[in-house]
């Protein structure tokens, strides 16, 4: 199975990963619009992790036992047992946040912007390609294969 | 024995579920068999108030899809009602005096309605918020009803207020406490809850005890709920939302080990070597105070159901992460609690307070380590801080940074940090 890895050794905190996310996550899609004055607000489920000269990205890292989807009061947060990635079926999501309490590594965030459900990283399951691993400059963002137990 | 299972499963809400998926992944021919009261297909018990207002349909009240069953191969026998356990017989009784055998069983019956001692409390229009069939009943009655009392504000009767609220509803709730939540909040944190619902039009009145539900001269109906001050207050439809208690009458002479709830040891095993218990009827091992308790909340009944299964299913799991969590919203205002949320300072803990427009973020300490927490508000990346609790990492010197809300995995300690962001998250049961 494919995983996003994030190496802190070759970050440079430059942010395009959040940014590429935040493009993802609007409407448009399309990076010359979704940043316009007049566009609505976007979201990223990456995070940028700064510290003195130290950087790396965060995001979702589908647990293998994943607290997010045992704690999901309606069962919208499932892992896939083909794929082993953690979705949210938006239209079940209720937004109670519980996830949110119970992700350890902080990787799931509030959208508020069209009802209020949970929206986390999904490696760009509709897209085909995770779009920050993509458009990360200095490959401190790479896919691995791991084995799912 | 009409029939014997390989998995007995008494009960069919989040704990069995639980149970199930993760005896599937490691026994694909296994027989499981549930027994529940309910006839319903597995629904989210949190969800019933908001299946209530209609906000939620009930196809979405369902906590799994509506294959589940023939999915993982699961018998069902639902509508009975266990009378008890047998477990030098590896069997239980059903309602209808039939038994059932098992090879291992889970007991999953989760928590009854505490029905208190008010006189009236059997006339049409008083509800109970437990069941689907509850908010079912209760949203044909409501058609024609345009005032509500709620007796209890815990978080099932906030939820219920917040439900009939947006049904256009009067609303008043009545507690007992001098405030609301008052086992899950502080002071501050159940005064912000309060002003949220008065300035969303339910009236409040803590510290005021029941003492009737009236009926009408003309009618059994439920017409005023009397209260100890002396005034009536008047309405079509009344819920009673006081809390919750274990099952624990299906084990009644039995031999398995009971207190508040059936006792599990950390493999959620009973006293009996193939007899498990999860979810709202168990009293369980709580890692923060290092003792057995009752914590009926959805996230430990779904892990103690996994870790129940893996065990029944043979392989060695343990429930180490079932400390108290909860998380809701009052019309859209999120609150958070974990652990010792209520602790003021001493015995032995630490508090540091927050409270500004941004929201109110409280952190208890103890011996170093984070222990408990609120935050209303803003609750951005809340689970850092639990994931913290939960590997007891020290936070000496990092009080001020977690109280900013400004903590990311970078301020972790290296190895913990190492394994959040290339960790595989397999290490929690």
């Amino acid at each position: 199975m494919l995983r996003i890895k994030s190496d802190p050794n070759v970050c440079i905190g430059c942010g395009l990963c959040r940014i590429w996310c935040k493009v993802e996550h609007s409407p448009s899609k399309n990076i010359s619009k979704a940043f316009k004055p007049a566009a609505p607000p976007t979201l990223s489920c990456v995070e940028l992790e700064e510290r003195g000269c130290e950087s790396f990205a965060s995001m979702c890292r589908h647990c293998e036992e994943p607290l997010c989807v045992y704690g999901c009061i309606t069962g919208a947060m499932r892992k896939d047992p083909q794929t082993g990635l953690v979705t949210v079926d938006r239209s079940k999501c209720v937004g109670c946040w519980t996830c949110i309490l119970m992700c350890p590594n902080g990787a799931i965030v509030r959208d508020e912007r069209n009802g209020y459900t949970a929206l986390k990283c999904d490696m760009c399951l509709e897209r085909g390609f995770p779009s920050c691993v993509e458009h990360c400059p200095n490959d401190a963002l790479v896919i691995e294969e791991v084995e799912d137990v | 024995m009409s029939s014997t299972f390989d998995y007995l499963i008494v009960g069919n809400s989040t704990a069995a579920i639980g149970a199930i998926e993760a005896i599937r992944k490691l026994d694909s021919t296994g027989t499981i068999g549930v027994v529940a009261s309910e006839t319903e297909h597995t629904y989210s018990r949190p969800l019933i108030t908001y299946f209530l207002s209609g906000k939620v349909a009930e196809e979405n009240v369902y906590y799994r899809p509506l294959d589940f069953y023939d999915r993982y191969q699961v018998t069902r026998l639902l509508g009975h009602e266990v009378t008890s356990v047998d477990p030098t017989n590896n069997s239980v009784t059903l309602d209808n005096g039939e038994k059932i055998g098992y090879k291992s069983l889970l007991l999953a019956a989760g928590g009854a309605p505490i029905v208190p001692p008010i006189p009236g409390i059997d006339r049409p229009g008083v509800f109970f918020m437990n069941t689907m069939d509850d908010a079912r009943r209760a949203r044909g009655w409501l058609s024609h009803a345009s005032r509500a009392v709620v007796i209890g504000a815990g978080l099932t009767g906030l939820k219920t207020a917040e439900a009939l609220r947006e049904m256009n509803l009067e609303v008043t709730v009545v507690e007992l406490a001098p405030r609301v939540l008052a086992t899950t909040l502080d002071e501050t944190a159940s005064e912000i809850v309060l002003q949220t619902l008065v300035e969303n039009g339910i009236e409040v009145l803590t510290g005021v005890a029941v003492t009737a539900i009236e009926g009408s001269d003309d009618s059994n109906d439920v017409y005023a709920v009397a209260i100890d001050t002396g005034e009536k207050l008047v309405c079509d439809a009344a819920f009673i939302t006081v809390g919750v208690t274990p099952r624990i009458g299906i084990v009644e002479a039995s031999g398995i080990a009971v207190r508040k709830g059936i006792l599990v040891d950390r493999h959620m095993r009973t006293n009996i070597a193939n007899v498990y218990a999860a979810g709202d009827i168990a009293e369980a091992y709580d890692p923060l105070t290092g003792g057995q308790r009752v914590i009926p909340i959805l996230p430990n009944a779904y892990i103690g159901g996994r870790v129940a299964g893996m065990n029944m299913a043979g392989r060695a799991a343990e429930y180490n992460v079932g400390m108290s969590v909860n998380s809701v919203s009052f019309f859209h205002r999120p609150v958070m609690t974990a652990g010792f949320a209520t602790e003021e300072g001493g015995n032995g803990f630490r508090v540091f307070k927050r409270h500004d427009p941004k929201g109110y973020r409280k952190l208890v300490i103890r011996d170093g380590k984070l222990v408990g927490l609120i935050l209303t508000d803003d609750v951005e990346r809340a689970g850092l801080l639990t994931g913290m609790m939960r590997a007891g990492i020290n936070i000496d010197g990092m009080e001020d940074e977690l109280l900013d809300g400004k903590l990311g995995l970078i301020c972790l300690p290296p190895e913990i940090r190492e394994e959040r962001i290339h960790g595989r998250g397999r290490n929690w049961l």
